[in-house]
Parts: structure tokens; sequence; C-alpha cells
């Protein structure tokens, strides 16, 4: 998929970890492992808004467009 | 982005019942259809297929036993007197019989009871005590000769005659006579092949070691099928189990295909295989001899079934594909 998810550059970036970015967001590990490793098909609007007041950035910082 | 063309298994299923169905109705439509053949026939006088004629005069039950001494000696001559049908599967099968067409009628009544004690299974015997007259044949039930509804004086289309088999045509007299023309004749056109008259269904004479070969090959199909029967039903009870968790899964959605896949090639294998006994035999093949209707109606039966399936495939890859979805949204 063209959809490059930087998931872990941003939590790399906020030095903030899996776990406390799943408490944080209120969504769980799992899910997040999936968006982290770019198998997720789609993101719900307020999930996306959740991760970027977490993670003080915009949703062009998580999510990047690569042409194959 | 490139388009990618990915066949859809089930649209191809459909499809091919589509095919399956509108080629057997093309076929029905002009090859069911009895039109007398447009040949150029000189009129000529025939005898009558069998030596004697029973009175209507005589009493019913005396009509009756002559009736069928009659039809006894007329399978005898034909070879299809006392048959032992080994096998049918798939519209095949082979047939031992007594062929025999200078024999009596005492000569069959003679034999009768020892045929009917011994039958076939004493292997080294039977021709000896039959004074040679054992016929081996492979029976292709799915196919029959055009016009057999057309009687003339007879009982009967196929006999045969000093060893040599003849077909009662019809011809329609095509000539430039005015008073001729239009009019329907026969003919005897000899032929190859026998025909049970019994079963409808044409008979190729083959050695005992032909007819025990293909008897062999039909037994392995029987266990083929038998074989597929059970997978059928193993795959459909696993799906049943399957969906009773209210899972739709992927396996699942394959075994469907599988299912549809199956129920609409089988009908479409049995044509197929019954095709190439054609060019199998096709030394023995005259135009006159056609494929049955039931070929067909039996594929148009499993058609709904296969489409049901296809369907369901389809529901079922669009359930899962709704469902990877749904578990992949965060």
């Amino acid at each position: 998929m063209p959809i490059i998810v930087n998931l872990d550059v941003m939590m790399a970036r906020r030095k903030m970890s899996l776990t406390e970015l799943s408490e944080k967001v209120g969504i769980t590990m799992a899910n997040l492992s999936i968006l982290k490793t770019g198998k997720a098909k789609a993101v719900r609007l307020e999930t996306l808004e959740a991760i970027c007041r977490v993670l003080n950035c915009q949703p062009g910082d998580i999510l990047e467009f690569v042409e194959e | 982005m490139k388009a990618k063309f990915k066949p859809n298994p089930a649209a191809i299923i459909i499809l091919a019942c589509i095919i399956i169905s509108v080629t057997g109705n093309v076929w029905i439509l002009v090859g069911g259809v009895d039109n007398p053949p447009v040949k150029i026939a000189v009129a000529k006088i025939l005898k009558p297929i069998d030596d004697w004629r029973i009175p209507d005069t005589i009493p019913y039950n005396k009509y009756n036993k002559l009736k069928d001494s009659l039809t006894s000696m007329r399978d005898l001559k034909n070879g299809d007197c006392l048959t032992y049908n080994w096998r049918k599967f798939a519209y095949l099968g082979t047939q031992v019989s007594l062929a025999c067409d200078t024999c009596t009628y005492e000569w069959l009544k003679r034999k009768r009871p020892v045929w009917l004690m011994l039958g076939v299974s004493c292997d080294t015997c039977i021709n000896k005590l039959y004074d040679g007259h054992v016929q081996y044949y492979i029976k292709l039930y799915a196919w029959s000769i055009k016009n057999r509804e057309w009687l003339g004086d007879d009982d009967c289309v196929f006999y045969v005659k000093n060893s040599q088999g003849y077909l009662r045509e019809s011809f329609e007299d095509t000539t430039k006579n005015r008073l001729a023309s239009g009019r329907i004749y026969l003919d005897d056109v000899p032929v190859k092949f026998r025909y049970s008259d019994k079963d409808d269904a044409l008979l190729i004479p083959v050695s005992k070691r032909g007819a025990n070969l293909f008897d062999l090959t039909c037994r392995a199909l029987v266990i083929l099928y038998a074989v597929g029967l059970l997978v059928l039903l193993y795959v459909f009870i696993r799906f049943i189990y399957d969906m009773s968790k209210g899972t739709f899964t992927r396996k699942n959605v394959v075994r469907l295909r599988f299912l549809s896949v199956v129920i609409v090639s089988y009908p479409v294998m049995v044509i197929l295989v019954n095709l190439l006994m054609k060019l199998l035999f096709h030394n023995y093949f005259t135009e006159d001899i056609v494929l049955k209707d039931v070929l067909w109606t039996d594929a148009w039966d499993a058609l709904p079934l296969g489409i049901l399936f296809s369907l369901l495939y389809l529901a079922f890859s669009r359930a899962v594909a709704l469902q990877e979805e749904h578990d992949l949204t965060v």
C-alpha cells in the first residue's frame, strides 16, 4: 500500500512506548500494533485525533503517501 | 495505478452454467428434432426385418407368448440376448450377451437355463458352453439412434444379418420425378455398431480383454466418484460446523468455491467423457447416432445447486472482506 504509517518514528521522537501511547490514547495494544506495522485497512478520525493530540503532531506526520 | 485483471471464480462458474444451458438448449432444438433425413434414394421394396409376423387374429395369451419369443429371437440375432450389464457410471458400461444370427429358438431355449445358472462366472468354459456365441460390448448409454420412432412395418430399426449390422433408415426421394418427390422410403445401411433396443444404448463390440479393461476403468471412476462424494460431504459438514461458530472465515469461502466448482463440473465432465467416446470409437459412429437429451437435462438439474453455491460463495467472500476490514480498522 502506498500509505506509510510513521507512528514508530513519532513515538521515538516523543520518546514514548507503545504501552504508554495505548494507555493515553485509549485503544488496545493489538490495534496500535496493527497500525504501527502497516496492516491497518482503515483509521477512524477519532483515533487519529487522539494519537495526534497525545503525540502533539499533525496527521501528516503520522501518515505519508509514497508512490509505488 | 495499473488495473489488474482478476478472474472471479464465481463469475466463471455462473458463466459456465449459462454456456451449458444455452448449448444444451441449442443442441436439443437442433439435434433433438426428428427431421426426416434429406437423402436421394431410389424406391425399393424391403423385406420385413423379422421373417415371420404374428397374426393378430390369435388369442391374446398366445399372441403375447409369440411376441416374447419373437423379441427374444430378435435380441439373440442382434447380440442383445440374456445380457449381463457390468457397470453403469456416467452413462458408460459394459455388457456381455449371447449373439447369434443363425441360431434357432430351440437352441436359445436349451441354452437359457445354463446361462441363468452359470451366468458369466465361468470365464474359461463360457464360450465353449455357448458355442462361441458370447459377445462382449462397451455400452454407451448416452448415445442413441436418430429417428428410432420411425418403425415402418417393423418393431425395430436395427438388425443383424450374416454378422453384419444394418440400420433401416428413412430417406426422402428428392429426385425430379414429380410423382415420387417428397415421399419417404426405407433402406438398409450397413453399420459397424450394435444397438440395444431394451436400454436404448449403443453397443461397441470389443474383445473380452477390451471389455475387462473398460470395466476396470469404470470401476476406477466409480471409486473416484465415491471418494469425491465423501470429500464433498466432509467439506459441507465442516462448512456447516464452522458456520455454527458464527464467523466468516476464508476457509469457508474456499470450501464454498470448491463445492460450487465440483457441482458444476461433474455434469460437464460426464458430457466431455461421453463426447470422448465418440472420438475413441469414431469408426463405429455414423451420422445416425445422436447424443441423448437426458445428458443435458441432467446437467440442467445440477445447475440451480451450482448457482446457489456460487452465490453463497460470492456473499461469503464479500462478508469475509468486510469482516477483515472491520478487524483491521483502528
